[in-house]
């Protein structure tokens, strides 16, 4: 079952260093072939190893293997470690599950692109990150996944690096990354410094007997990276740059997987989670800021990529409520529904793109119902999963874990309990407003001139791109179905043995009212947003929601955090270097007046130009001798 | 029986005959190579057979010069070891690559490195201090003669300047040595063993001063610059790469076992002092106007932490820092190998006039990417994990102190990230337009890529080198450990 497993992690890695090393030599289109092979293969094998896991009696289903010692120094131990529990499993399935979908789509995105290989090469060098993060069981080997998917998400968003913009974004989303890194490692010194071990087995051992406060730090600063790498408040604003990079990344990437992090490290910690309940409670409030926040700026994008982006802000921001309040199950269940939902928005907005040129400005599409019928029918079923309509997979699980605050029925809860309510809203408004636009209404001159004739010639894309498109309207409709209140009980049952202080599960009622009340809200968001864009549309006019000119500025500019970063940060950064280099290094370490040392440089001068002059021969036969000199002495005197 | 003497003596034989006879050019320069790689093969004989447990090995011990009290004591631990073990790698790529740029006056320029090679092996090896003081002032004589004659167009100045600063320092350290190894109790005696303990604070001084000067540590960075921007790519990555090895190695194996009560009382100001250098050139590394700058400044930042962790004086702190110090000796010497083939494609270094080279260079772009993501310390990389040590080190000690360094290392991403898309990313260059320059192939790959590939190596398993390191590294701050413990 491990040999399984260390298998799915080595044949990533081995894909990608193949498609590296051999570069060039390998066909353009096999590179594509060979990357998705290795991918179904870790499907596999993770699929096996998973069902094996099941098969096992609950109380051995946490397999913990030793590779090979990684790091020592004193007292200070790291091991290879391979961590295989239900949590992992879910995890491993839907980065080689849904990894593979997406390889085999960008088999069909990519083609054409000259640098296909080098594309295939990163998106393999990903997986195995992602996947060492999930697998690893100890906390330094989960940091260098974390920082390992932050560089391939930095290739990856760079990729088409001729452009200025997708290089800013890459550089943008690696250092807000390092600082969750950071953070995140500060964390793990300071378990070690309390627990003497890194090792999940002795974390989780002696995560209760730390004192609160050293839990809650701990725990804070876990947050950190957690915070970082899912794009959450306050760190969130590399997201909706990193869309720079090429679509399938953005669903594989900054929509399935590697933005969830996050959520598995809170989920995966929960032992030290807690024993640090105002950790939990800070994780809520960042939860119910950043999905009201996410989904109102939502509103007002004009990039269809940033709308979605902004979506998987919002939606990670429910998965962090759900993780907060100690639902880890619904947490993993959002997670696990919305890799499903969201990679296939992305994808079937990267068939819109692709049918219209690479145009990804919603105000230049309009009517593609018709011209795009297949495209629509799957986007439509991932829309209403996202808005959570029943019976679609979304609203099962962000319905769980909006039951579950009122299970906890805490004030905080509550807080979370009605943001999320609105939050819905906010989520059928602005899914249906990027629908309508795109699908609905006239038109836009520039949509018609293209796109009909380009899906006339080539479909609305390759087989490669539509067939995995198809599987995740399939899986985003019926994936919900695991975890039917009162009916299934698959995904709570599953995880329930990661928690070992147990998790907040909400009753059938709770969960039946939520949805009643959720579904309900979510219609209304739908009717709002008919109301609001399904009139005839002028291309030009602005995406406004409102009529204050303030809220629009505001949202328009994302609130302001990068303006804010910039100022608070960055600007006082570069002047600080500027003037160091300019007017304090020098005299601080040119403390040695050589310029004075008249004497010795003209001794020097002479005797460097003595060199000059092509005498170098007898100068180095002078330190030759000096040295033969010296080594005879020591022979002699040895011997 | 191959010793650590084989290992010194053999390169400095061998940079003699090359210096003085007269082989045609390119058989001069092959057997420079194949000496060096040889080296190579000696040393990782030595890391084979070595026993982590076992302390001091390899060694000779012979009398002198016995009127002095001076023996030929030479022998290496982990720490010795690893520094050599590097040293080898770094001098062989070096070699490789001054063939492949086609170096006029082969004889000098190769003899000379081997001769520098002995000369540091000499310094990782001695356990007496006359010898430590031969090695630590002649491997900078060939280097100089390098800088001086080889260099860019404002060698001299950088020449003088580099004499000046370290002159300065080692003359001070041998007033020092020659006090200590004179007034030992039973006549002269300049074994490192009989100096433990007996050095008053002046004496510390002395040699902190000329470690300090060589690392470099913050503020004595100023002979730095003029000598990495230049010197030769070869030489740059010999002097930064390995010589400012030997002034962190002084500091871990010579400074604090031989004045274990003087290194715990002024810890904090090495501390201090390895922290601001640590920000310093992180933050001058972000503003350089090219490549060699950033590299130069980067090398500043990070044998400030080297030391900033040999002054924690505990297990992570000295294992980290000998790790820090081989990976910084492969990042920096391949970074300035890269940056040095560079200038000479292009024409120049300056940011401005480069970019966009990753475009049809693919080998270029990958091996630029993999040096450029462990200089920043990318987790999972080797440099990570020796930082990851040094940090672990400092947040033991102070938890501010820890989170402060941290700093560091988003300023690293900052800066190497700069680098990495000035080069490589963006619109193109004129020059990069005009020159066209060539991928990475052939000579200039060979001389860049085992060094590249060491650094993946000890990213996969660094434990193989941190399990040799650690029981000699725990020794030489065990006596200055204690005393921080009493205080």
């Amino acid at each position: 079952m491990t040999g399984l497993v260390w298998t799915a992690l080595a044949l990533p890695l081995a894909g990608a260093a193949v498609l590296a090393v051999l570069g060039t030599r390998l066909p353009a289109r096999g590179a594509g072939w060979l990357a998705s092979l290795v991918m179904l293969v870790a499907f596999v094998c993770s699929a096996i190893a998973t069902i094996m896991l099941a098969s096992r009696p609950h109380e051995e289903r946490a397999v913990v293997e030793t590779a090979w010692t990684w790091l020592t120094a004193g007292s200070f131990q790291v091991g290879l470690e391979l961590w295989f529990d239900e949590l992992t499993a879910v995890m491993l399935l839907v980065v080689t599950g849904i990894g593979f979908l997406i390889h085999v789509y960008s088999i069909g995105y990519m083609r054409g692109d000259e640098q296909e290989r080098r594309f295939f090469a990163y998106l393999n060098l990903f997986v195995f990150s992602m996947l060492l993060l999930v697998v690893s069981g100890d906390l330094v080997l989960l940091l260098a996944g974390w920082g390992l998917v932050g560089l391939s998400s930095y290739l990856l968003i760079g990729f088409w690096h001729q452009k200025p913009s997708a290089i800013k974004a890459a550089k943008k989303a690696f250092v807000m990354n390092a600082i969750g890194d950071v953070g995140l490692a500060l964390g793990i010194l300071l378990l070690f410094i309390e627990l003497g071990t890194t090792a999940y087995t002795g974390v989780f051992a002696g995560a209760g007997s730390l004192d609160s406060w050293t839990a809650t730090i701990a725990a804070l600063l876990l947050l950190v990276g957690a915070v970082a790498k899912s794009a959450q408040l306050p760190l969130h604003t590399w997201l909706p740059d990193a869309m720079e990079g090429p679509t399938p990344v953005s669903a594989l990437i900054h929509a399935a997987t590697m933005v969830t992090a996050g959520v598995y490290l809170i989920a995966r910690m929960n032992p030290l989670f807690h024993a640090a309940p105002y950790a939990l409670e800070t994780i809520v409030v960042i939860g119910v800021l950043g999905l009201l926040m996410a989904g109102a700026i939502a509103l007002v994008q004009t990039d269809i990529k940033r709308i979605i982006a902004f979506s998987t802000m919002s939606q990670i921001a429910y998965m962090f409520v759900g993780v907060g309040l100690g639902a880890y199950w619904a947490g993993i269940f959002h997670l696990f529904t919305h890799a499903f939902f969201k990679a296939l928005l992305f994808m079937g907005a990267g068939l819109v793109i692709h049918a219209l040129h690479g145009e990804q400005d919603v105000r230049n599409m309009g009517g593609l119902r018709s011209v795009m019928p297949k495209t629509y029918f799957c986007m439509l079923i991932g829309a209403l999963a996202l808005v959570g309509i029943f019976p679609l997979s979304g609203g099962f699980s962000k319905d769980a874990i909006l039951a579950s605050a009122l299970e906890v029925g805490t004030p905080l809860a509550w807080v979370a309990y009605i943001g999320g309510l609105a939050g819905a809203l906010l989520t059928g408004i602005y899914t249906f407003r990027l629908m309508f636009l795109v699908f609905h209404r006239r038109m836009s001159p520039y949509a018609e001139a293209v796109a009909p004739t380009a899906v006339k010639h080539h479909g609305e894309g390759p087989s490669s791109m539509l067939w995995p498109v198809y599987i995740l309207t399939l899986g985003a409709a019926v994936v919900g179905l695991l975890q039917v209140p009162g009916l299934t009980h698959v995904f709570f049952d599953w995880l329930e043995p990661i928690a070992p202080a147990g998790m907040v599960e909400p009753s059938a009622a709770q969960e039946w009212l939520t949805t009643l009340v959720a579904v309900s809200i979510g219609v209304a968001g739908i009717a709002i947003a008919g109301h609001l864009y399904l009139r005839e549309f002028d291309a030009t006019e602005r995406m406004r929601l409102g009529r204050g000119r303030l809220v629009d500025h505001a949202l328009e500019h994302r609130l302001y955090w990068d303006d804010l970063y910039a100022v608070a940060f960055e600007r006082p950064a570069q002047w600080l270097a500027a003037v160091l280099r300019r007017d304090v290094d020098r005299p601080v370490a040119g403390w040695l007046p050589t310029d004075g040392l008249g004497t010795l440089t003209a001794f020097l001068g002479r005797s460097v130009s003595v060199i000059e002059n092509g005498v170098v021969r007898s100068y180095a036969l002078v330190i030759a001798l000096g040295m033969a000199g010296l080594l005879l002495a020591l022979l002699v005197r040895a011997g | 029986m191959i010793t650590a003497t084989t290992l010194i003596t053999v390169p400095l034989i061998a940079g003699i005959v090359i210096l003085i006879v007269p082989f045609a050019q390119r058989l001069a320069g092959y057997l420079a190579l194949l000496v060096a790689l040889g080296m190579v093969g000696a040393v990782a004989g030595f890391v084979y057979r070595f026993e982590p447990m076992a302390g001091y090995q390899f060694g000779d011990d012979a009398e002198w010069i016995p009127q002095l009290g001076i023996r030929w004591s030479v022998a290496l631990d982990g720490v010795g070891l690893a520094l050599a073990a590097v040293t080898a790698l770094v001098v062989a790529c070096a070699i490789g690559y001054g063939l492949w740029a086609r170096r006029d006056r082969t004889h000098a320029t190769f003899g000379l490195l081997l001769i520098t090679e002995a000369f540091l092996f000499v310094v990782f090896a001695a356990r007496d201090l006359f010898v430590f003081y031969v090695g630590f002032e002649g491997m900078l004589i060939p280097l100089l003669v390098l800088l001086a004659v080889w260099g860019g167009d404002e060698r001299r100045k950088a020449t003088v300047q580099v004499v000046a600063y370290t002159a300065f320092g080692t003359l001070l350290m041998l007033v020092a040595i020659l006090w200590l190894g004179l007034t030992a109790p039973d006549g002269p005696d300049f074994s490192m063993a009989a100096a433990v303990g007996r050095g008053n604070d002046l004496v510390f001084w002395a040699f902190a001063l000329a470690f300090a000067i060589k690392s470099p540590l913050f503020p004595f960075h100023g002979w730095v610059m003029p000598a990495y921007r230049q010197s030769s790519p070869e030489v740059a990555a010999v002097l930064s790469g390995v010589a400012s090895k030997a002034g962190g190695f002084a500091f871990l194996a010579v400074l604090v076992p031989l004045f274990p009560e003087q290194s715990a009382r002024y810890a904090w100001l090495f501390i201090a002092l390895g922290l601001i250098g640590f920000l310093w050139g992180a933050l001058l590394a972000f503003r350089q106007p090219d490549g060699r700058g950033v590299i130069a400044y980067s090398s500043i930042a990070q044998m400030s932490f080297v030391v900033l962790g040999i002054f924690l004086l505990n297990a992570q702190g000295s294992t980290g820092a000998t790790f820090q110090m081989v990976n910084h000796a492969l990042v920096s010497a391949a970074l300035f190998l890269l940056a040095g083939w560079l200038e000479s494609q292009a024409g120049s270094g300056d940011f401005r006039r480069l970019g966009g080279l990753a475009r049809s260079r693919p080998i270029l772009a990958t091996v630029a990417l993999v040096l450029g993501m462990a200089a920043l310390a990318v987790p999972g990389s080797s440099v990570f994990a020796s930082e990851f040590l040094i940090l672990l080190a400092a947040f033991a000690d102070a938890w501010w102190l820890g989170t402060i360094a941290s700093l560091g290392i988003v300023l690293a991403a900052m800066y190497m990230l700069r680098w990495i898309s000035a080069v490589l990313h963006e619109r193109e260059g004129d020059l990069v337009g005009q020159l066209r320059p060539p991928d990475l192939r052939s000579g200039a790959l060979l001389a860049v890529l085992p060094l590249a590939l060491a650094l993946i190596a000890l990213s996969v398993a660094p434990a193989q080198l941190t399990e040799r390191v650690d029981p000699s590294s725990q020794m030489m701050v065990a006596g200055a450990f204690a005393d921080k413990e009493a205080r």
